[in-house]
């Protein structure tokens, strides 16, 4: 039997895969497109694009080019008068007025009036539902429009954060009932497509308020979850600007890429369940904070790129923060065994190390930091849960022994400090302390900046002295962009404003 | 007989699609964590995670909305998303955009590399370079296929600088880049299982060349070559379907593993997302989709079995 | 040449590469107990993403761990996953299976609707749900593992049963008295003892394969205990700075699962007489 199988056939299939594989490079997967246009990669889904739906960090610097407030931050963390030209108010701290910039559009072409902002900030409230979408202006009692360029805010009592959270309250158009679906707001950029697990694709508002912004035609913001895609992703020119690239993927970016960096006002904390032994002694608590050692761990996990913290606050915003507290508990193990020995645990005890899973950065963390303390014989095992699952036990049930999680920073300090305080709803470190609620009150309740920072930075204290978890690090926030794009700037909060972002070169990609 | 059992194979198949429908709800009695929570973040406000349950109508009892679901399901509507506020069965199509093509180019690269390779194989198995090249086949099986995937991300991307694994384009923009961007997964989904379809189809050649009736043949000094190659492409056939049979479900089902390793969202990545989100009607949707292939495919399988080989009966 | 000769040949080659891969594994098994090169979990700062050199033969990770010690300590995993999920199946299957072809009725249809609906349900999803509800971690792998062994050894031994049970030697126990249970155990499984031992080892290396693959995605074994998969999960974030990381563990998991194809393969040849034949 003499069939004809060669190894020519070989040599052809061989020759099929390299066509395939060269296919497979992608190459005509590029836009052929020239136009203005900037792609930025993010991780995940947009969890509601109405605004007053959405929580997610991950929404609001999307959105952010897409809706605005009465209010706008600007990168230093101040505020900037965006749909109210200017407000006042009354020296009691009760009533705000605000009055509307004249000639501002909604993406749909409809001019903003009073009506707008006062249907907008009432269905945050609630006030017809009864059930408010936002909990931020329970002490709003009343939202006048007097007349068409006044909207008058009534409190029952101060609000020191009000006009921060003022810029999260998006304008909508009134009566919009798909906002869900077809957002309009008043931002430099507005809606074009979304496609879940793929792509949102934004445009610029040629009738944007501030006069030539903004410079970009349009905006891609591209979901890929993983992160080596996404770097080769940005490396190859499907994707210009990588908004928190790991630290330590920044050296292989070479010469046509450069990269920003700042604080992220993000506190990394090793949180201890207060209520749960043996973190109830204070003794053992500050054993854990001079057995975990935050210079090693800053470089083992974050490649350096972190800034140490001593108390719940990063000094990304340096008005507020209360330097010098990071050194209170140095790296010290014959410090922390005496701790132990003391609490009564001279050869440590076993403990469980409760970390979600989908954060390779805290599981990164959990490891090094167990390690660290099995050298003063804290023996921490490492439980991984879905996030789903930490959010129900740990974080609302506040069932659990140690955790690691980020919590991120606001414009305002009270929303970061509101986390410590005895009543709070998602208090899970179990933080109770009447001096340090004492420090809150008086804080949330004070119209004068300058007082204001000073019981700041007393309950900061508090917190590090009363060990009431080990406050890690500020992990930095990197972004990586292409040389020809400038413009960009970093903000103390989670958000990506393309509004300024331009290319340098007049032949963009 | 084969067409006999046909109605009744067809119950006991949707019969089975609904148990694993009512093992998913059974088992989302016991399921920790809360839609609404996981789609606003940890700081949301109870206030709006109330406001939010309800719109979703999440404070229905799990089994009011499984019953409401079972129902959509006879009128044919998957219901909505919870994630993504989408029916579920745009959101399918969608990731299926991306699964359909990926196995269907595995499928092609299987048959294309599989087939003239088994021959190969079975035709030198008694000489050197037949049993070498079987070697290197039984190495084929045992790679995993996304240690695989890796390993080719590394070689395109150093070979070719624009190489961008989940880099997809949808179709409608440019389907040449889409098609491109799903040939490597395609390749790593197809690479192992060809080696599993080589040896099939090598097995199936030695067998028929020591038929008895091709040795009658040859010792009547008449080279049969048409006899040997009807009945050796009946059993070439009957191998594929095997394997096919084997691994269709892998293939079609959008292998989760692979969706990771190049960053697709195929039905893989949305099942994953639906889980992590507990997207109760997403991931009723996606399971009975992946079922209904496995029970199609079995049926399918043991109707080519006896269509090919009357003699193969219902197992 | 002549056929006969060379098939014994090919059997002595499969059972013999099968057996000595297998062989180093379990010896690699053994020592991992006693010795590592240094302290699986170890870190040194100072030495990450080192490649393969004289202080470590393999290379460093992205915390300076040695990654020769973590994959000989990862055997322990796959050994122990595997091992595990493999009799649970086999034990489980094999009990529905011989069930299911002796008494035949009713109770054959209730398991073949079991068995088919484990079959219909896509497996990644069923791992994903029991982890979901317990929890990742080595013993919810072996749980899902295991069930998804389970229709596959339940149809070896029914076909078995089914082939068997109408023997003369089994009437013949029959009528003298012997009871059902006995029967079963003491003459109708010795009877596919031999196939249902080459599926276990076939077994063996997909739950090899599937282990990997559920840790690679972040759900089987968890840190900071190596597994192969783990690793390469790990690994994959690093592929351009550290590429022997990414290698490293992949070959290991590729040359054990095909050590027990061979061998698998090897004892088949080895009991299957028509093989003999040629």
């Amino acid at each position: 039997m003499r069939t004809k199988f060669s190894p020519f056939y070989l040599v052809v299939l061989i020759g099929i895969l390299l066509v395939a594989a060269f296919l497979g490079r992608g190459e005509w997967s590029e836009k052929k497109e020239t136009a203005n246009k900037v792609v930025v990669v993010i991780p995940q889904d947009p969890d509601y694009l109405d605004p007053h739906l959405a929580s997610a960090a991950g929404t609001y610097e999307i959105m952010f080019n897409v809706y605005e407030g009465l209010l706008k931050p600007t990168p230093d963390g101040s505020l900037l008068p965006a749909l109210a030209e200017r407000y006042t108010v009354t020296e009691d701290g009760l009533v705000y007025t605000f009055y509307l910039r004249p000639g501002v559009k909604f993406h749909n072409g409809q001019p903003v009036t009073v009506a707008d902002v006062k249907y907008s900030l009432e269905r945050l409230m609630g006030t017809e539902t009864g059930e408010p979408l936002s909990p931020f202006f329970s002490k709003v009692v009343a939202v006048e429009a007097p007349d068409e360029r006044k909207i008058i805010l009534k409190l029952k009592e101060v609000d020191a954060s009000l006009l921060s959270n003022l810029t999260t309250a998006a304008i909508v158009p009134k009566g919009h009932r798909e906002l869900n679906t077809r957002p309009v707001g008043t931002g430099p950029f507005r809606f074009v497509e979304y496609r879940p697990g793929q792509r949102i694709i934004l445009a610029k508002f040629a009738d944007y308020w501030q006069a030539g912004r903004p410079y970009l035609d349009k905006v891609e913001f591209r979901i890929i979850p993983d992160r080596e895609a996404a770097l080769i992703a940005l490396k190859n020119g499907t994707v210009d600007i990588y908004p928190r690239i790991d630290v330590n993927r920044t050296a292989e970016l070479g010469k046509d890429f450069y990269t920003l960096q700042s604080m992220q006002n993000l506190v990394q904390v090793l949180a201890l369940n207060l209520k749960r032994e043996p973190f109830t002694d204070r003794r053992v608590r500050r054993a854990i904070n001079h057995a975990v050692n935050k210079d090693e761990l800053i470089e083992l996990a974050a490649f350096g790129f972190g800034t140490k913290l001593g108390s719940g606050f990063s000094p990304a915003m340096a008005y507020y923060h209360e330097p010098g507290l990071e050194n209170m508990y140095p790296t010290d193990l014959a410090k922390a065994r005496e701790f132990l020995a003391e609490a009564g645990y001279p050869d440590g005890f076993r403990t469980v190390l409760t970390v979600p899973s989908n954060y390779p950065f805290h599981v990164d963390t959990a490891q090094i930091i167990v390690e660290q303390l099995k050298k003063v014989g804290i023996e921490a095992e490492i439980e991984l849960v879905e996030w789903a699952v930490w959010l129900q036990r740990v974080y609302h049930g506040r069932d659990y022994a140690m955790t690691i999680t980020g919590l991120s920073g606001k414009l305002d300090p009270l929303p970061v400090l509101i986390r410590y305080t005895s009543d709070y709803a998602n208090n899970f470190f179990n933080y109770q302390n009447p001096e340090f609620d004492q420090l809150y009150r008086l804080a949330a309740a004070e119209s004068d900046p300058e007082k204001r920072a000073a019981l700041y930075k007393k309950a900061q204290r508090v917190l590090a002295e009363d060990a009431a978890a080990v406050f890690l690090m500020d992990p930095h926030y990197i972004v990586a962009l292409r040389k020809e794009l400038a413009g960009y700037q970093m903000y103390p909060i989670y958000i990506q404003d393309l509004s300024t972002v331009y290319w340098t070169n007049n032949n963009p990609r | 007989m084969m067409m006999r059992d046909l109605p009744g194979r067809i119950i006991t198949a949707v019969f089975t699609l609904w148990l694993v429908s009512l093992l998913i709800f059974l088992v989302f009695q016991v399921l920790p964590g809360n839609p609404a929570q996981i789609i606003l973040g940890a700081e949301a406000a109870p206030e709006q995670v109330a406001a939010l349950e309800k719109e979703l109508g999440l404070d229905r009892p799990v089994f009011l909305r499984y019953l409401h679901w079972l129902g959509g399901v006879f009128r044919g509507d998957l219901g909505n998303s919870l994630r993504y506020a989408q029916p579920v069965r745009r959101l399918m199509a969608n990731s299926l955009q991306v699964t359909l093509p990926v196995a269907g180019m595995a499928l092609f690269f299987i048959l294309l590399l599989g087939i003239p390779l088994g021959l190969v194989v079975g035709k030198y198995h008694w000489q050197k370079r037949g049993f070498f090249l079987s070697a290197l086949l039984q190495l084929g099986t045992a790679v995993p296929s996304f240690w695989l995937g890796i390993m080719l991300t590394l070689v395109l991307a150093k070979l070719f600088r624009s190489f961008t694994p989940g880099a997809f384009v949808p179709w409608e923009e440019d389907w040449l880049g889409a098609l491109a961007s799903l040939i490597p997964p395609a390749l790593t989904v197809a690479l192992p299982k060809t080696a599993v379809l080589n040896r099939y189809v090598g097995a199936a050649f030695i067998e028929e060349s020591n038929a008895d009736y091709i040795r009658t043949a040859y010792s009547k000094g008449i080279t049969e070559k048409r006899v040997f190659y009807r009945h050796l492409l009946k059993n070439i056939l009957i191998s594929v379907i095997t394997v096919f049979g084997l691994m269709g479900a892998d293939i079609l089902g959008g292998s989760i593993i692979v969706e990771k390793v190049f960053a697709l969202p195929g039905i893989g990545r949305l099942l994953i997302d639906a889980i992590s989100f507990r997207d109760f009607p997403l991931i009723q949707g996606i399971a009975l989709y992946l079922s209904t292939v496995v029970v199609l495919l079995n049926l399918l399988v043991d109707l080519f079995y006896s269509i090919l080989d009357p003699r193969i009966r219902w197992s | 040449m002549e056929l006969g000769k060379m098939i014994k040949r090919k059997i002595s080659f499969h059972l013999l590469t099968g057996g000595l891969i297998v062989g180093f594994f379990l010896l690699m098994l053994i020592v991992s107990f006693f010795y590592t090169p240094f302290p699986v979990n170890e870190m040194h700062s100072s030495e990450r993403f080192l490649p393969p050199g004289r202080a470590y033969l393999l290379g460093t990770d992205n915390f300076g761990r040695d990654i020769l010690s973590r994959i000989m300590k990862g055997t322990q995993t796959a050994f122990f996953v595997g091992t595990l999920a493999v009799c649970l199946g086999l034990v489980t299957g094999a009990g529905l299976g011989a069930a299911s072809g002796y008494f035949g009725g009713w109770v054959d249809r209730l398991i073949g609707q079991l068995t088919a609906t484990i079959q219909a349900f896509p497996g990644v999803l069923f791992a994903l749900m029991i982890v979901a509800v317990c929890g990742p971690g080595a013993v919810n792998t072996i749980l899902a593992l295991s069930i998804t062994a389970i229709p596959g050894f339940t149809r070896i031994t029914r076909s078995g049963f089914l082939q068997f049970k109408e023997c003369s030697f089994v009437e013949a126990a029959k009528t003298i008295g012997v009871g059902p249970l006995r029967i079963m155990l003491r003459h109708i499984l010795p009877q596919i003892l031999p196939e249902l031992l080459v599926a276990a080892s076939t077994g063996f290396s997909s739950a090899l394969l599937a282990e990997a693959g559920l840790s690679y995605l972040g759900l089987g074994v968890q840190p900071p205990e190596p597994s192969w998969g783990r690793m390469l999960n790990e690994a994959q974030g690093y592929l351009f700075r550290a590429p022997w990381y990414s290698l490293a563990p992949g070959l290991v998991l590729i040359l054990a699962v095909l050590g027990f194809n061979l061998l698998s393969d090897g004892i088949r040849d080895l009991l299957d007489p028509n093989a003999e034949e040629g």
